[in-house]
């Protein structure tokens, strides 16, 4: 019995082996396997509540700030479904928009504006302008499903005292903003610390910094602040997330077209 | 690089055998190790099997533990490993995504102090761990939040208080043919009250609208635009009281919506809606919604005054109107809708039965002279919303078919939505719309094209533009409405319309020529109120 388990564990070293003498191969399943590794942080979540708190930095300083409510379902086998409710400013007070994120195929996109009572549906290519005012687009707020991606890893890195992954993702989706992503992942556990978002002219347009996270449930690991920074413009986003709740009963039938309605 | 990983594969691949064996002879010594969660269960039979799994799976050595969480004991698979951490990859992306790290130093204190548990793996009733998340029981927030009780769900105040006051002025080029004035101004005030009952799941609104105007009385306006209770149980939706409700995909004109009566007065453009008395009862299901409305009374549709601009030669005689039902306005009407979405289509179909929202006018004498009486017809509606996505263009079709005014008709708008996002490189976005009007009773089919530019700013800052064309009159509207938020408080919209009459004697309608002189600029000033 023993020695049929050692012979299995040997045969795996074998395998591996042989995978490494095809560097390039390896370092796609590599990076791919560090993505996934780093995506298993987020996953299992169930479903959560947060308020999302934006503030927006120009480039003298002056801070506008938004609020919002943000509601995360886990769809078993596919990508999560979202819904965002806008609380302030004022005007946009009771605006929300309800998102099913695809692992395969276009997402669906729904936008509830309240003084027409009006629900409308979005196509989802509109992903990549700024959101809100804001320097990130709904394609950095939404789920990066690692679907959506090829990975390569490129190499270790350190800093901070701290050892990472250095990864390379490529969006496959052709409506993406971006061209590539460096993702520094941190060794430790697998948390995304750092991305390098570069445009469709291959130019590092954005930095996005995950800072301060908690752990909640003893294995997710969420940030609560999420900075981004856009080098074009000299502008900063920083989100906060504030109260975050898992496991708060959120059904399938909360992520419908009359919860929208009904969201403020 | 590749090689540092794959030696340390290598070791702990190593490590693993090694682990095997030290934990086969001598189960005792793993107490100062990391270990690998896979799951916990209230049910033990779930946790056998699960631990079965893994073990053919993984050749790893696991145990199950008992854990006293919240009053519960729930058994916990898991596998005490030296290098613990560096497995936990490889375990993950052999199929157990979901497991976890269970830190030696922590063991003791986090299951203590946040009393966390892992949902259980598989309903008690069926032994096969399963891995749809959406078959997995949910817990009660309370067993499972990190955060201290009372904090656990996000509680919005109960009742919540807020509106607008806006201050609007109506600058016309010229005195109006029957010599109204070029300035009118008006205030809005709409307040809000929200309140929401019973742990969410229902609430009540009431929200009334004040307008008082300037020079033309018409423009005076009470209305209760919400005052409702809503209800949500399983997924019935139940919606009683006066409220709004809009069907529709298109943007330029809105054929299908119905519900609600058009305040006219408030904007030309008819996107302004009065309150409705009604039941609704709104169905969900996989088979997309349904929607039943019975709708409670009627609202008769505002119109300018004597003194008012954008109006036909003949003031509208309210106080003549007249109705083909004997029930007048107090005629029950039904509605049904059913709309459904799927991957990149969104279908609706309905049918609306009741008086008219729009009305027929006809000629009175009134104390001696020419007036016209809007007349309410009873009606039969049908009703087609179709919205196909392709990449980033909306395509968009309404269609209906109406008896009971005259001969039975059909009136439809199709166009497109298009958005270039980020255009000449900058942050602005600039969608395109395009839309062509048919409706039996006209003579041609006016075409729009507008534009929407987006600043993508702080100030949520717009331009709507756009031209609508009616090729058989030749007759030209030219539309701006632009809008930018001042400060957290407050928003300042500007709206302008055009008219050119066109050719006259090609047929061009005796309204359009008469509000020709009616070209104006609305320059609105919104204070948002509440916290």
């Amino acid at each position: 019995m023993k020695t049929t388990r050692l012979l299995i564990v040997l045969g795996h070293i074998l395998a591996l082996g042989v995978a490494n003498a095809a560097s390039s191969t390896n370092d796609l399943d590599r990076g791919l396997e560090i993505a996934k590794a780093s995506d298993s942080n987020f996953s299992g979540y169930g479903d959560s509540k947060t308020t999302l708190k934006m503030l927006l930095k120009d480039r003298k300083g002056f801070v506008t700030e938004r609020v919002m409510e943000m509601r995360l379902l886990e769809i078993a086998n596919d990508g999560d479904k979202s819904l965002i409710v806008f609380d302030s400013p004022r005007d946009v007070r009771g605006v929300a928009v309800l998102s099913y994120a695809h692992k395969v195929g276009s997402d669906e996109q729904w936008l509830y504006l309240p003084a027409l009572k009006r629900v409308k549906r979005v196509a989802s290519k509109n992903r990549t302008g700024p959101f809100l005012g804001s320097e990130f687009s709904l394609e950095d707020l939404s789920f990066q499903e690692i679907e959506k991606y090829s990975h390569r890893y490129i190499k270790d890195d350190s800093f901070d005292g701290d050892e990472f992954f250095l990864i390379e993702r490529v969006p496959l989706d052709p409506y993406s903003g971006y061209t590539k992503q460096l993702v520094w992942i941190e060794k430790e556990n697998f948390l995304i610390r750092q991305i390098h978002h570069y445009d469709k002219k291959s130019f590092h347009l954005k930095t996005q910094y995950f800072k301060n996270y908690k752990k909640y449930l003893e294995r997710i690991w969420r940030p609560t602040e999420i900075e981004m920074i856009n080098h074009q413009t000299k502008k900063t986003t920083t989100l906060l997330f504030e109260q975050l709740t898992f496991n708060t009963g959120l059904t399938n039938k909360d992520f419908t077209q009359n919860s929208l309605k009904r969201a403020k | 690089m590749t090689r540092r990983i794959k030696e340390t594969f290598v070791k702990a691949t190593m490590l693993k055998i090694l682990a095997v064996a030290v934990v086969t002879i001598a189960a005792a010594s793993y107490a100062g190790h990391d270990a690998i969660v896979f799951g916990s269960f209230l049910n033990e039979q779930n946790a056998i099997v699960k631990r079965q799994h893994v073990i053919q799976s993984l050749e790893l050595d696991v145990t199950i533990e008992p854990v006293l969480i919240d009053r519960q004991t729930w058994y916990r698979v898991l596998a005490y490993h030296v290098s613990a951490r560096d497995l936990l990859v490889k375990v993950r992306l052999e199929g157990f995504s979901n497991s976890w790290l269970l830190l030696e130093s922590s063991r003791n204190t986090a299951t203590a102090v946040n009393a966390t548990l892992d949902r259980e793996r598989s309903p008690p009733d069926s032994p096969v761990p399963s891995t749809g998340l959406a078959k997995l029981k949910r817990l009660n927030a309370g067993e499972a939040s990190p955060l201290p009780k009372g904090r656990e769900r996000i509680r919005r105040d109960d009742l919540e208080m807020y509106g607008d006051i806006s201050y609007e002025n109506r600058f016309f080029g010229k005195t109006g043919p029957s010599d109204q004035d070029k300035f009118h101004a008006s205030v809005t005030f709409s307040p809000e009250l929200y309140v929401r009952l019973r742990d969410q799941k229902s609430s009540f609104t009431f929200k009334p609208k004040f307008r008082g105007d300037s020079v033309d009385s018409r423009r005076n306006l009470i209305d209760i635009q919400e005052l409702s209770w809503v209800d949500v149980k399983d997924s019935i939706e139940t919606r009683v009281g006066i409220r709004k409700d809009f069907w529709g995909v298109t943007e330029t004109f809105h054929r299908v919506d119905i519900i609600n009566q058009t305040d006219l007065v408030e904007s030309f453009d008819g996107e302004d809606k009065l309150g409705q008395p009604m039941i609704n009862l709104s169905f969900e299901g996989n088979w997309g919604t349904i929607d039943l409305y019975a709708l409670l009374g009627f609202r008769e549709r505002t119109f300018p005054g004597e003194n008012g601009r954008l109006r036909g030669p003949i003031p509208i005689d309210l106080d003549s109107a007249e109705y083909e039902s004997g029930a007048k306005n107090r005629r029950i009407d039904f509605a049904i809708r059913w709309n459904q979405d799927y991957e990149n289509t969104q279908l609706a179909l309905s049918h609306f039965s009741g008086t008219s929202r729009e009305p027929e006018f006809l000629s009175v004498l009134r104390e001696g002279s020419p007036s016209l009486a809007p007349y309410y017809s009873v009606i039969e509606q049908t009703g087609l919303e179709l919205l196909y996505i392709i990449g980033g263009m909306a395509v968009k079709l309404e269609a209906i078919s109406r008896s009971g005014q005259g001969e039975r008709f059909s009136a439809a708008t199709a166009g497109f939505e298009y958005t270039q996002v980020g255009i000449f490189d900058t942050r602005l976005d600039l969608g395109w719309l395009m839309e062509i009007n048919h409706d039996d009773r006209q003579r041609s089919s006016p075409i729009a094209v507008g534009t929407r530019l987006t600043f993508n700013d702080l100030y949520d800052s717009q331009i709507l533009s756009g031209v609508l064309w009616n090729e058989d009159s030749g007759e030209t509207n030219v539309f701006v409405e632009a809008s930018r938020r001042i400060g957290g408080c407050c928003k300042l919209s500007l709206e302008s319309l055009y008219f050119n009459g066109g050719l006259t004697t090609n047929g061009g309608n005796q309204m359009s020529e008469y509000i020709r002189d009616d070209d104006f600029v609305r320059l609105e000033f919104i204070y948002f109120l509440g916290s």
